[in-house]
Formats: structure tokens, sequence, C-alpha cells
């Protein structure tokens, strides 16, 4: 939608505003979510949420603009674990996992004065996603050989052997309460029983070359909790999967106001990769689109589907990082369109286009994005933008889990 | 079998072999009759194998534990859980159980847990705590036997 330079601009005083207001929060929650165990879909980048959404997404497209459409994506096996918790058990959670790489999408098109303006459907299918963080055998391979995790291991099983020799049970009680708080809760060490500290400083000091990890924890001038330190072991681990690949593939279609016939079906793939070492602060991923837009030709009386075109759309995604929490606050994606026409051409229609885009992101709050697409033509000179709300809903889903 | 055998005197009549085998196999047919209505009526004395040698263990202080373990949100293989008692270790990669004989009051039980979802352990014995829930990670706990 070509909308004039003044109303860009507006729109980018706004999200400016709401970036600063956002980076000023994601700082300061930042700091008191240090110790949370970070789930893999909050550290996921909105782009890649745009790829393929994890729950619920229910996003407001073409804000300013005369083809405004609500969309509503989900994810099949979500809504099917919201009647019947049960398939999260494991052996649903791969019986299942067709589902749980389709995303679908229903959405609501209106015009510049919000009235119908017709439907939309697609469906969306990972054919790869080695980020799923509850799947990845590369990530279970290296947590279980993990050298942290293997010293908590053998310690544990020395702490458990000292327990079965405390003949007084009130001790031994004591002791296992002591056990729990050591290996599972944030309480630090040095707050821990001295008998249990000292236990624990005799079991390491025997056998000082094997705890090193543990030993050098305990040597340091900080208070150290064994169950803090693993959670930033496990969210480490996650950030070396967080680049890897995803590649999708889906149909999507749009119907007239008046009947069901097509008047739009697009098939379309993405694969987005990241590019930089995954560290807290920033990446960048490549992200590559292309599709094939068959279209109504309104030349003619009749509804078909005979316009073609494909596009293929490659760009960097500049990810900006909460260094506290390792989630995504803004995003800035560059990227070019080559656009291709298939079919027979409209007077003074090129067959061969090209424009160059940005796209920034910015995450509102919670699970909530802005992003603000804009294309320049160089031919033309003319400059289109785009102003999205999506909102994804990882949160119920989670909340839905058996044992939360 | 002697203690079941019917001994008649029939003095001085004499039957012949025919009359004498219908006279066995009548006398025969009403004992194993009465023989068959005693014994359904009489509660048979089994002993279960198992049942005995929890009571005799029960006796000694010592029982059977068992762990239900259910990972959640992640796939089989994906996970894995070692449950440690007395130097006995037995593991899971996916949903199941896991049992303990001989376990004693007092005794610890020790969980180690590795998952790229959720994990809970139940114990069905009288312990402290009777439940465990691990979020995904590297989790270790120990159950207390009361």
């Amino acid at each position: 939608m070509h909308i004039a330079k003044a109303g860009i601009l507006k729109t980018l005083t706004i999200t400016t505003a709401l970036f600063w207001a956002m980076k000023s929060w994601g700082q300061t929650t930042g700091t008191s979510q240090l110790n949370t165990l970070l789930t893999a879909d909050s550290l996921v980048s909105g782009n890649a949420k745009d790829v393929l959404t994890s729950f619920f997404r229910l996003s407001l497209d073409h804000l300013i603009g005369d083809d405004k459409q609500l969309n509503f994506a989900s994810n099949p096996f979500a809504i099917m674990l919201k009647s019947d918790p049960s398939l999260a058990m494991d052996r649903n959670y791969y019986k299942y996992r067709v589902l749980r790489k389709i995303n679908f999408v229903f959405g609501l098109k209106l015009d510049s004065a919000y009235r119908f303006n017709g439907f939309s459907s697609g469906i969306t299918y990972a054919l790869i996603n080695k980020r799923d963080s509850s799947t990845s055998a590369l990530l279970f391979d290296s947590l279980r050989n993990n050298e942290l995790a293997k010293e908590v291991d053998s310690l544990s099983i020395e702490l458990n052997n000292y327990t079965n020799t405390i003949q007084d049970i009130n001790e031994k009680k004591r002791f296992h309460k002591m056990m729990h708080a050591f290996f599972e809760t944030d309480i630090p060490f040095n707050k821990l029983d001295t008998t249990f500290r000292l236990a624990v400083k005799k079991i390491i000091n025997a056998h000082s070359g094997y705890y090193k990890q543990i030993a050098e924890m305990s040597t340091g001038l900080s208070p150290y909790s064994i169950r803090e330190q693993e959670n930033k072991m496990y969210n480490r681990l996650k950030e070396g999967i967080k680049n890897d690949l995803l590649w999708t593939a889906g149909i999507s279609d749009t119907a007239y106001t008046s009947q069901f016939f097509f008047s739009n079906i697009v098939f379309n793939t993405e694969l987005v990769k990241g590019i930089s070492k995954p560290g807290p602060g920033s990446n960048i991923e490549f992200d590559v689109r292309s599709y094939l837009n068959l279209r109504d030709d309104t030349l003619t009386k009749r509804r078909d589907l005979q316009r073609a075109f494909f596009c293929i759309d490659p760009g960097f995604n500049y990810v900006l990082r909460n260094r506290n929490n390792d989630q995504s606050i803004l995003e800035c994606k560059l990227s070019g369109s080559y656009y291709h026409h298939l079919g027979s051409l409209y007077k003074n229609e090129l067959r061969d286009s090209l424009t160059l885009n940005a796209t920034l992101r910015i995450r509102v709050i919670g699970d909530v994005w802005i992003p603000l697409e804009i294309k320049y033509d160089p031919a033309s000179g003319a400059v289109y933008g785009y102003l999205d709300v999506r909102a994804n809903f990882y949160a119920l889903g989670h909340l839905l889990k058996p044992g939360k | 079998m002697t203690k079941n055998k019917v001994v008649l005197d029939l003095e001085k009549i004499n039957l012949t072999d025919r009359q004498l085998h219908s006279l066995n196999k009548s006398i025969h047919k009403v004992v194993a009759a009465r023989l068959k209505t005693i014994t359904a009526a009489r509660p048979k004395k089994t002993y279960r194998k198992a049942a005995y040698t929890e009571l005799r263990m029960a006796a000694a202080g010592s029982m059977t534990a068992q762990l239900s373990v259910t990972f959640t949100n992640t796939i089989p293989g994906d996970s894995s859980l070692t449950a440690i008692y007395n130097g006995e270790s037995q593991t899971l990669t996916q949903s199941g159980t896991l049992t303990f004989h001989n376990v004693k009051h007092g005794d610890t039980i020790l969980v180690q847990d590795y998952s790229l979802g959720d994990t809970a352990v139940n114990i069905d014995i009288s312990a402290d705590p009777t439940q465990m829930n691990f979020t995904p990670g590297h989790h270790v706990d120990q159950f207390l036997i009361s």
C-alpha cells in the first residue's frame, strides 16, 4: 500500500518511541528474570515466529492502507493439547509430530473503511525445524555430556551414600532437606547447614581433580547455587541451536467477498538460518522467502487464476537481544525482492522488477510485536509502508502444560 | 489313592465279572460326584508367591517401591532418568515405571534426570517427597522412605 512520506514519518516516530520504551522495560525486567529458566520459545526471534508460530498468533496486518487483514494463526497440536493435556506425554508428542509441524491461518480482509473484503486461509509445514529445543538430538547430546551435569551426578551419588550412613533419623531428614536445597533450589551454598557444607567440601577436596567446576564455584568470592548454575548452563546449550535451520513450505489463498472462489493462491517456501556466532547481545539470521502467486486476471470478466508471478526475497535479519535474559527486543531486516511475471503483461507493466525492503520489528510487551515494513522501488522511486501488530500467545500454551 | 478306596465284603454273594465291574463303576461314580462337591465348597489353600514374599519382607521392615515416571513436551529418547537405590541403578529413556525391592524405612532413592521436556516422578510408598517435578534440563533429587 502506498502511503505518503509524512505517514511513514508518523509511524516511524510511533515505533521509535515504542522501541525506547520497550528497551528500558526489557532492561529492568531482565534483571529480575536472571535466574529463571527461559523457554526456547521466549528466545526465538520475532522473524522466526512469523515463519512458524508455536501456539496462537493473532495479527492485524497493514494497519495503514485499504487492504487491512486480521489473521489468526495456530498449530493444530496446540489446540488438541488444550482439550487433552495427556497428548504432551512423550509417546503422544512423537505420535503427533506431523501436527506439531503444521501451522494454519485464517484471515479476514477489510477495506479502508473496515468493511469485509474477503477471506483468506493457508497452511504451512515445517520441513526442517532444528530450532525446536524439545526434540533436538544435538541439544540432548550436549546436555548428557555436559561436564557440570556429570560432576553434579557424581557429587549427588557421594552425598546420597553419605545420607545412608547417618543413623539418627532426624539428622538424616535434615541432611535430606539440605540435599534438596543444594541441588534443586536457588539458596546459595553459604546459606546451607554447616554440617552439610562440611560434607560437600570434604567430598570435593577428596576428589578435587574431578569436581573442577564445582570446586571453582565454591572457591569464588560470590555465593553460588548449583540450580542457578545448571539453569545458566542449559540456557547456554540452547543458544547453540537458536541459529539452526528452519525451513517451511506452505500454500495460502484469498477468496472473493461474494462467492467462495479463489482470487489469489500463493505457494511459498521460507528458510531461516543464523549466521553469526550465537552469544548474548545480538545475532544475525539469513532469511530467504520465495513464492509463486497465481491471481485473477482483472482484464477478463471471468474469474480465473491466469496471472502468475514469482518472487524471491533474500535478506538478513539483525536481532538485538536483552543481555540479561537473551530475549529478542528489536529486529531489523534488510532484504531485496525480485519479481518476475510469468504470463502476459498489462500495459506499462515490467516483466522483472526489484524492491529494497527494510522491516523494523519491535517487541512491545510479552509476545506482542509491531513490525513496520518499508519497500522502496528504485525504478519508480515509490515508497510503500506497512504497519502490523502481531501477538504470539505461547504463554497460554505453557500454562496448559500438565504440572504447571 | 488309598484313602479314597472303598472295600466291600460281599461274603457269600457271588458276582460275575460283569456285575462286579458294574458295581465298581456305580460306587466310583457316586463317590467321585460327592468328592467333587466337597472340593468345590472348600476354598483352595493357595499361596500367592509374590504376596507371601511381600508379607515376609514387610515383617522384616522392607518393601517394594515403584517409581512412575512421565516425560512430557518431548519425544521418547530425548530424556533419561536414572534412579539409584542401594547401589542398584535403573534407567528409563521414555515414560514408564522403575521397581526396587527390599526397600527399607529411612533409606533414600536418588533420582538423576536429563530431559528436553518436563518430568514428573511419583513413588507409590510413603516417602518425602512423594512426587518430584522437573523442568527441562538436568536435575538431581532424593526420595527419603518414611
